[in-house]
């Protein structure tokens, strides 16, 4: 049987619309679901959290993003 | 319109141990039948969110303290779990400009189920009504 392993990632972007769109937008053209996803702002700075599949090897652009934001 | 059954309590304070154990011994004090609690740190400050019915009493009491408190209007809403359809709530609401203040989900089977407050609710609910889900104020624990 194949085990999926999950990534929790934590992305901090600005607070203002639009930034949970870009995100959206990289997991759909990833083709990722992802589960447990929070959003909370804090000031000027927003957290988003969420898990997805982790496939070793496949570059999505979600570990860059939890770097350097969106 | 529909009388909402939660608040959400948004509770914001420097990221200090000692302020936020005096906190968590307020909130068990006056015994708030809370849920969802979520704390989240972001440099140098730290955020409690957690749902309870509204309370006068806790938000004063909580102010006391001396830390930032704020309440949101939060309203759920089921989707199928799929990127395509979250992707799709967030560029409708983003071409609205409508800003996220929080969000919680949940999966359950193959529905994700969504707790959202936003800066325009009433706009919000009529565009996620409009993408064929069905937003009430009434959030079940």
């Amino acid at each position: 049987m194949q085990r999926t392993q999950t990534a929790r990632y934590n992305i901090v972007v600005k607070n203002r619309p639009g930034e949970l769109a870009k995100l959206t937008k990289l997991l759909s053209d990833a083709g990722l679901n992802v589960s447990g996803l929070r959003i909370a702002n804090l000031g000027d700075k927003s957290s988003i959290q969420f898990a997805a599949p982790r496939e070793p090897g496949r570059k999505h652009g979600l570990r860059k993003a939890g770097r350097s934001g969106l | 319109m529909r009388v909402p059954s939660k608040t959400q309590y948004n509770v914001e304070f420097p990221t200090d141990p000692a302020v936020q154990e005096r906190l968590e011994r307020l909130l068990a004090k006056v015994k708030v039948d809370k849920n969802s609690v979520v704390t989240t740190r972001v440099g140098d400050r730290t955020l409690l969110q957690f749902l309870a019915p509204k309370n006068d009493d806790l938000r004063d009491a909580v102010k006391d303290l001396g830390v930032s408190v704020r309440e949101e209007l939060i309203f759920q809403f089921e989707m199928p779990n799929h990127h395509w359809e979250l992707h799709k709530l967030a560029t409708t609401l983003a071409a609205e400009g409508i800003n996220i203040l929080s969000l919680y989900s949940s999966v359950e089977g193959e529905q994700m189920r969504v707790v959202l407050a936003v800066d325009q609710p009433a706009n919000a609910m009529a565009l996620i009504e409009k993408l064929g889900f069905e937003p009430d104020y009434t959030v079940y624990d």
